[in-house]
């Protein structure tokens, strides 16, 4: 339906009629200060959850607030108290011991009232049993017809379960090279060049990193059986570094309940809102945590309470076989006297050739891989290259 | 000399057939008009333009009628000559028969170019001649006294077309009647010495001196006007509202539809609707309207007694109605006629045109986008069969060309063709049949790969019969569709087709009997069967590619009837009071799986004449609706989905009160109203937050059940004639919803009183023209209006690893005012008689201030922590335009 309103613009723009403008809503008060409460309880894992106020739109600084306890609690009475990861509003519950087969509650204690500090507002879920994810099957990928991108896809079923509500998360990592392998390094305020020690020095050899910000749900209600097969996960591009020399998604799969895959699916929807003429109304997530002091008082949220199944995937750029290179590299000779104007222009030198100079020089991205990412290797990573 | 075809003008007693008949002093039209009815031949006479001639004939048999005729046209000196079976009366002289063959077809040929220059001509002559006569009608010695019928039809002197909501009134004994769809009128006066007048929108007013000795009948001709300074306006847009019992109902005829300005210059039927009083739409290329506070879905759109679901082309920029084969629209907002049903709000009724029954005519029409045509006449020379055929189609695609190959559109395709064509054929005084059909097409896919397309087909098959004086009959039955079908390639293994299709099967049976001169009471059957397939999701294989993994998904077909019976009472309580009191009942039943809702709708209205000039109204309706439409989209969509009432989904109900006031000023030629209404509804769907609609099998969980209120005020000022005419109207208005289950913190808003997304408080509508002479004249449109409400983001959070929108309630906010103002001048065709086509062309510019007035708000959070809103503008900048058209 989006495309409808792109060719409406777009018409309507070759006739002279422009259509988008910025706008800005004065807002009413009182639109900020919401709760919001991220996390899932993770049997077997440690969970992680995390407590924030809604801000204003145009806001930066979060609002106040204290979180005076935080604990997952099962029906048997167990408790397990969150522990502060002294990053405002992160607490770790280690989840890695709950049974199976007791249903656990999600409760938070949270003041966000500067007058009165103490006096605390209870955040719960209701006790959930816990949902059994099945393993991953496989995570694949798949090259566009005109190879220039590659969508990475994930499969998975479950025999046990007539219906499922899955939902993912994933961590990228990939090792990708400069254009250039660099030999030299210049330095600016000698206007000179030296030889660097390739295995401890390189600019050469870089790794990157990503987290998911794409809500990635699958629901096999209209399917018929309980079968997410070759869920597109993240698409990328063919002059993106990810496909150019090993990279490595490890996807976390969840169950979720059909109240929380209805929650998450608000929140993508609303992502792809664009005001279009047939575009659905933005609407309000409704999650499962409730304040117990006022039950009226709207909480985002949904804490799912599951077991998590994870895979790694290494995939080289020979075996996706579309990288292009973003730039244009060739590399020129340059003589002492330019050098300084060169560096300042953004480019750096590459090598000297044999012999003596001419030195070789390229734009500084052909040749420094730590402007696209940076020399911390995962500590899993398979290859040797420093 | 003159052909005149014999439906001009009639003036004759109606016995039934099979008797004797008798006329007595019957002018000599009447006579040439029943021997007409008995002759086989055609009968070519001169009108006998000084009235002197009065016939008396008596016959026993009505086969001995056209002999009998002939001897007493021979007696009073006309000479009656029979040629190749056609039957010549002419005063004196008559014609020899015994010219060379040649010799008297050329003459034949020659004289017939010169008679329609002279029926040209003359066409205010046979106005005059018709005016100025003394019409007796009946015998004088059988004339009982006490109050008598008169009925007749209303014609267009030009073509021979009814003409639809004239007012046939006598001031004197202020009895009042108002000609229906087909032009027939029915009047009671007192029997002896009447005048009776009559006048329409844009048609000179007739006034008649009648004799009424007997119940019988008389046609009437008249003239559209040529609209200039000194002449007198009595209007008949006034004398209804004065007249009728009825409120909120707004008719337009065709002539005003064309001259408001719009966007490209297409003459659109649906678009001028938004120009009324009480009526808005959520934006300008939205299809839906809403009435009174009402849904889009909740308007029953009837053209031609089909009923039409999606009622837009070019996904809501035009209406799908061909003006060229439309009369007229009347919108009934408040006091909605007992024979209609099924749906909250408002019947929009769109009446088609019937066809020139003298001449064989058309016209062709290009703007921007469509091209038009249509052609019209008479089978027969008789003029009794006659049919109209119009068409229209797009040629948008060059605009999809003109885009660069880069934005992946420029191989898009955009368009869409509608067709009507009808037939009608009058058996005989009281009998007539008329056949309707009508198809609309839109296809557009703006990609290669998504392609959307819906269709509307109607067809319907109306006997209409006048029985008795006292009784008539309408009887209708057709069958109406209207489907979508979506189908998405982008990808090999996920490629679909999606469809969705409504179809009903109709019949309306409706009477009408005059009990006495208090009582005329209308009452009928309507039933309709339902079949809806509510969604089919089919995998699509594109050839040579891997085939489509999507499961087929076939969602229960629903079917179901829906009957009515109703009854209404027009009761004449006193000179200055009366009412209409209708009562319907509706039932409803879903077949799969079986339940059934039934209900009573009242309909009941009154009117004062409180004084010569002021009118006071009052009414109360009840409604009841058994399908609903579900969209979480502002506007209609093509996609989206009908659904019937069954087990989880009740009908909605609703009733309406409103009270009005109209006086008329400056010697009756200018109207004052002013109308206040208090609407409730019940059960009204509304989206839940995060639901889907398509393709869902249990739609009941994803929707809310609402009630809602509405009221508001309308104050119109209105001249409909004279060299400025036009009108201007404010209105204040709300429309609140609330959901009525209490879901507590999810409920929408929190369970409060929410404004629906067509809540929009002021407006002020002006709507103008202005004539410089008969061949300029210089349209104005102008609309204002409080911006319609939004759901906006009012914070943001990080979550699921990015920022996210957090949402104010439900139509929290509004987009700012919308202001427009479009302006059109039309050129007339020439006067010239004796050319073969007119052209008029119409130059215009809408939106002339070049006001970026907001369709909708939206928000990015792509820029990672600062959130940028937009407004989406559709059109923000004036679009001049110009149309020509051209008749034959």
């Amino acid at each position: 339906m989006r495309k409808i309103i792109y060719i409406f613009i777009s018409i309507m723009t070759l006739m002279a009629v422009s259509c988008v403008y910025p706008y800005e809503v004065e807002l009413k008060d009182g639109s900020s200060g919401t709760v919001v409460i991220e996390g899932d309880i993770l049997c077997g894992e440690i969970s992680t959850f995390k407590v924030a106020l809604t801000n204003s739109v145009s806001d930066t600084i979060s609002s106040w607030f204290v979180v005076h306890e935080l604990y997952v609690e099962g029906e048997n009475g167990e408790k397990h108290y969150g522990r502060d990861l002294f990053k405002i509003g992160y607490y770790e519950v280690d989840t890695r011991n709950l049974k199976k087969d007791v249903k656990y509650r999600f409760v938070a204690k949270i003041s966000k009232d500067v007058q009165s500090i103490s006096y605390a507002r209870t955040y719960s879920t209701d006790f959930m049993p816990v949902l059994i994810t099945p393993p991953i099957d496989s995570i694949s990928y798949q090259v566009s017809p005109d190879s220039t991108s590659v969508s990475i896809k994930v499969t998975s079923h479950d025999d046990t379960q007539p219906e499922g509500y899955y939902r993912w998360d994933y961590v990228e990592d990939w090792e990708f090279t400069s254009s250039h392998m660099a030999t030299h390094e210049y330095d600016y305020y000698s206007n000179s060049i030296r030889e660097i020690d390739f295995m401890n020095e390189n600019r050469y050899y870089c790794w990157g990193n990503n987290v998911s910000e794409d809500v990635l749900l699958y629901s096999t209600e209209d399917v018929g059986a309980n079968f997410a097969p070759l869920v597109t996960l993240s698409n990328i591009s063919c002059t993106d570094r990810r496909v150019q020399r090993l990279y490595c998604i490890t996807v976390k799969q969840y169950y979720i309940s059909q109240e929380s895959f209805r929650f998450w699916d608000v929140i993508r929807k609303n992502e792809n809102l664009s005001g279009e003429i047939f575009a659905p109304q933005p609407s309000k997530p409704q999650g499962n945590i409730v304040c117990e002091e006022n039950k009226d008082e709207y909480v985002i949220g949904s804490v799912s309470c599951c077991t998590v199944s994870t895979m790694r995937k290494f995939i080289t750029g020979e075996e996706f076989g579309i990288y292009k290179d973003p730039f244009v590299c060739n590399p020129r000779s340059l003589d002492m006297g330019q050098w300084q104007n060169a560096y300042m222009d953004g480019y750096d030198v590459v090598t000297v050739l044999e012999g003596t100079p001419p030195y070789l020089w390229a734009k500084k991205g052909c040749v420094d891989c730590r402007l696209y990412g940076s020399k911390a290797k995962p500590i899993f990573w398979p290859t040797n290259n420093k | 000399m003159r052909r005149i075809l014999s439906i001009i003008l009639i003036a004759l007693s109606l016995p039934a057939f099979g008797q004797k008949i008798s006329l007595y002093k019957s002018p000599l039209d009447s006579v040439v008009k029943r021997m007409d009815a008995l002759f086989d031949g055609r009968i070519f006479f001169v009108p006998d333009t000084t009235g002197n001639t009065k016939l008396t004939i008596q016959v026993d048999n009505p086969s001995l009628f056209v002999d009998e005729a002939v001897n007493v046209l021979k007696g009073e000196g006309y000479s009656v000559t029979m040629q190749d079976g056609n039957m010549f009366i002419l005063k004196g002289v008559g014609i020899s028969t015994k010219l060379p063959l040649q010799y008297f077809q050329e003459s034949v040929a020659a004289s017939s170019g010169s008679d329609e220059y002279l029926d040209a001509l003359s066409e205010d002559v046979r106005i005059a001649n018709f005016a100025n006569k003394v019409y007796e009608i009946g015998r004088e010695d059988n004339c009982k006294g006490g109050k008598l019928y008169l009925s007749g039809v209303v014609q267009n002197v030009r073509n021979g077309e009814p003409l639809v909501g004239v007012s046939v009134y006598s001031e004197e004994h202020k009895s009042y009647a108002q000609t229906d769809e087909f032009g027939f009128y029915k009047i009671l006066l007192p029997a002896g010495a009447n005048k009776i007048k009559a006048s329409g929108f844009s048609l000179n007013d007739v006034e008649l001196d009648i004799r009424l000795y007997e119940t019988g009948s008389l046609d009437i001709i008249m003239k559209e006007k040529v609209f200039s300074l000194n002449e007198a306006t009595v209007s008949a847009e006034s004398s209804n509202t004065r007249r009728t019992n009825k409120m909120g109902v707004e008719l337009v005829r065709i002539g005003r539809i064309k001259q408001v300005p719009t966007v490209m210059g297409e003459a659109d039927v649906l678009k001028v609707l938004v120009t009324l009083p009480g009526v808005k739409s959520v934006g300008e290329a939205s299809g839906g309207f809403n009435v009174r506070g009402g849904a889009t879905d909740q308007n029953l759109i009837l053209f031609n007694e089909g009923t039409i679901y999606n009622p837009t082309h070019l996904f809501g920029l035009f209406s799908a109605f061909n003006p060229d084969v439309v009369t007229d629209v009347e919108l009934y907002k408040s006091s909605i006629p007992a024979e209609y049903g099924g749906r909250l709000s408002s019947v929009l009724e769109i009446r088609g045109r019937e066809g020139n029954d003298k001449n064989v005519t058309g016209s062709l029409g290009i703007g921007l986008l469509t091209t038009k045509g249509h052609i019209e006449g008479p089978f027969t020379k008789s003029g009794k069969t006659k049919f109209i055929v119009g068409a229209r189609t797009t040629y948008s695609d060059w605009m999809l060309g003109l885009l660069p190959e880069s934005s992946g559109y420029n191989q898009g395709t955009a368009n869409f063709y509608d067709v009507n064509a009808s037939i009608s054929h009058k058996f005989n005084e009281k009998n007539s049949i008329y056949a309707y059909g009508y198809y609309s097409r839109d296809k557009f896919s703006f990609s290669i790969d998504t392609t959307y397309m819906y269709h509307n087909i109607n067809g319907s098959l109306k006997w209409r019969s006048n029985f008795s004086d006292q009784h008539s009959m309408i009887f209708t039955v057709g069958y109406d569709q209207y489907g979508y079908d979506v189908m998405d390639t982008h990808k090999d293994v996920e490629a679909y087709n999606l469809k969705f299709n409504i179809q009903q099967g109709f019949a309306k049976l409706k009477f009408k009997s005059v009990l006495n001169d208090k009582h005329t009471l209308n009452y009928g059957l309507n039933s309709i069967y339902y079949h809806l397939k509510p969604g089919m999701m089919l995998p699509y294989n594109i050839p040579g590619a891997n085939p489509s993994l999507v499961k087929e998904n076939i969602l229960d077909t629903e079917e179901a009837v829906e009957s009515a019976v109703y009854v209404s009472d027009t009761w004449n309580i006193s000179d200055k009071v009366s009412a209409d009191l209708g009562v319907r009942y509706s039932l409803f039943a879903n077949l799969n799986p079986f339940k059934y809702y039934g209900g009573p709708e009242f309909r009941v209205s009154g009117k004062w004449l409180a004084s010569d000039r002021v009118t006071i109204k009052a009414g109360f309706n009840s409604m009841r609706q058994y399908i609903h439409m579900l969209s979480n989209t502002t506007t209609m969509s093509p996609t989206d989905i009908w659904k019937l009432s069954d087990v989880d989904i009740k009908p909605q109900t609703g009733w309406q009160a409103a009270v009005a006031l109209y006086s008329m000023h400056f010697n009756d030629k200018v109207e004052f109203s002013v109308e206040g209404y208090y609407k409730k509804m019940d059960n009204y769907l509304d989206y839940k937050s995060g639901s889907v609609l398509i393709m869902n099998s249990n739609l009941a969980q994803d929707v809310i059940e609402t009630r809602g209120q509405a009221y508001g005020a309308e104050v119109m000022i209105k001249k409909p004639l004279g060299k400025l005419n036009g009108w201007i109207s404010y209105t204040y208005s709300r429309t609140l919803l609330q959901e009525k289950a209490d879901r507590g913190v999810f409920s929408v808003n929190g369970g409060d009183w929410y404004p629906a997304a067509y809540d929009k408080p002021h407006d002020v509508k002006f709507v103008g023209n202005y004539k410089f002479t008969h061949r300029y004249s210089l349209s104005l449109n102008v609309d204002y209006s409080t911006g319609r409400p939004v759901t906006v983001p009012v914070g943001k959070y990080l979550y699921g690893g990015g920022y996210r929108l957090y949402f104010s309630d439900r139509n929290a906010y509004r987009v700012p005012d919308y202001f427009r103002m479009d302006v059109a001048v039309n050129i007339e065709p020439s006067h010239y008689l004796k050319q073969l086509s007119h052209f008029s062309v119409t130059f215009g510019v809408y939106n002339v201030t070049g006001r970026k007035n907001a369709y909708s708000v939206y928000y990015d959070t792509n820029s990672g922590k600062s959130v940028q809103g937009y407004m989406l503008t559709i059109f923000g900048a004036p679009i001049p335009y110009v149309n020509i058209n051209v008749k034959f």
